[in-house]
């Protein structure tokens, strides 16, 4: 068996591994961008990975093996996969796609949601004031075909003087204009089908707020958008009002942020390209694994004509 | 001007009178927008605004005075707690400004509250 078939699986763990060390270190666009690229190509690999490790168990079955033309027999003499390995292969690629398929199902409920939320005739601006107490702001959905809303509490805006006020919604703004949602989609349905690449949404999440942090900070201002955060951000821990949890890694999410947007900002892009080394390198074993699976099945159609 | 650019300008005038809680003549929304619009500007927001029903005015001396109109907000925040409520999980399509806060982090956002206001303080001016 062609062993480069496991590469796309040690890329899975170096990725995580490397976007842990660079999440913080790198410019937040160049990271979102590196992170929403690497994520759906190395999970689209070990897809291709196990389905290179999986074929010659169905490959077996007569019916298949009709179809194909070739002598079930032969193939098992000859397969270069453990049935027992392609038994698990399987498994894992029916559990894959169950997960995928539930991920879309959840992902289509909440594109429903948003689409109702911004059809609505209060909706006619895209910034929509809800009336709460809870100072809270929020992006929904992308700024395509103008179905971006940006939805604030009345609460958050009479906390904010109006530079803050300006910086926040310009952070939102970012978030629409850079097309998150979709990003953020992207890396759900790539943990969903690579379980091991799940620990990068949240490596995902925590840049996507940065990238949106440094677009505010650049046309509005630093200060007022680092105040605007912390002031929102003390009267909710205030009012105990706290999703715990959400992210495992990045605890002080927020606070990290203010931090870096005070500090001066990073200007390091080239490592970001380490990240889509590691899916590319991936894509060529898979790449490599597929071509030996094709000549073993061109070997087996010949077999059977002996 | 470009269109992005008004939707943004119509959003911080309506964030405005919402953050003032009180009616607010034209003159004093341009003082609470902040920034270097112009009062020509201003009164076309507050027009537009008021023609799609999101915000209501009354004759005050020789201005009219506009205040947002509070009703049906519920509708629209009881999509946004449906999104909020689907489980632990953060969603895709909905990105929030204090996803990640922990209830530890009192201490140092008083500090780092501090060192943003003393930024300002020392004039942090519009660079980036």
């Amino acid at each position: 068996m062609n062993t480069v078939v496991f590469v796309p699986f040690g890329a899975s763990v170096l990725l995580v591994a490397l976007s842990r060390i660079l999440v913080t270190r790198l410019r937040p666009s160049a990271a979102a961008w590196a992170l929403s690229t690497a994520m759906p190509l190395v999970a689209l690999c070990t897809v291709g990975g196990l389905l290179v490790l999986a074929c010659p168990l169905p490959a077996r079955v007569p019916l298949v093996a009709a179809l194909g033309r070739w002598a079930p027999s032969a193939v098992a003499r000859h397969s270069p996969v453990a049935p027992l390995v392609s038994a698990l292969a399987l498994a894992a690629l029916t559990w894959s796609g169950c997960r995928l398929c539930r991920e879309v199902r959840a992902l289509v409920a909440e594109a429903r949601t948003v689409l109702g939320a911004s059809s609505l005739r209060r909706a006619a601006t895209e910034v929509i004031v809800v009336d709460d107490p809870v100072p809270q702001a929020h992006a929904l959905g992308v700024s395509v075909l103008g179905l971006g809303r940006i939805v604030v509490s009345s609460g958050l805006l009479r906390l904010l003087d109006a530079d803050e006020r300006a910086a926040v919604i310009a952070h939102e703004h970012a978030h629409l204009d850079q097309h998150h949602a979709v990003l953020a989609s992207a890396s759900r349905l790539s943990a969903a089908l690579n379980p091991l690449l799940a620990p990068i949404r949240d490596d995902l999440g925590y840049v996507l707020e940065r990238s949106a942090d440094e677009a505010a900070a650049a046309t509005t201002s630093r200060g007022a958008l680092a105040s605007g955060i912390a002031k929102a951000a003390l009267a909710t821990v205030q009012t105990a009002r706290v999703a715990g949890g959400a992210f495992a890694l990045h605890r002080q999410a927020v606070a990290d942020r203010v931090a870096a947007l005070l500090a001066e900002p990073t200007e390091r892009t080239r490592a970001a390209w380490v990240l889509v080394a590691v899916a590319v390198v991936a894509a060529a074993a898979v790449g490599w694994a597929l071509h030996d699976t094709e000549r073993f099945f061109e070997a087996a159609r010949l077999w059977s004509r002996r | 001007m470009e269109r992005r650019a008004f939707g943004e300008l119509e959003g911080q005038v309506l964030a405005a009178l919402w953050a003032a809680g009180r009616p607010l003549v034209p003159a004093e929304v341009l003082g609470a927008v902040g920034g270097d619009l112009a009062y020509t500007t201003v009164m076309t927001i507050l027009v537009r605004l008021h023609d799609k029903g999101l915000i209501e005015r009354n004759k005050v001396g020789r201005a009219y005075a506009y205040r947002p109109v509070v009703a049906e907000t519920e509708v629209v925040a009881g999509q946004v707690r449906k999104l909020l409520d689907r489980g632990h999980d953060r969603t895709a399509v909905l990105q929030g400004l204090l996803d990640g806060l922990s209830a530890d982090d009192e201490d140092l956002l008083r500090e780092l509250l501090a060192r943003a206001t003393g930024r300002r303080a020392d004039g942090d001016g519009r660079s980036s």
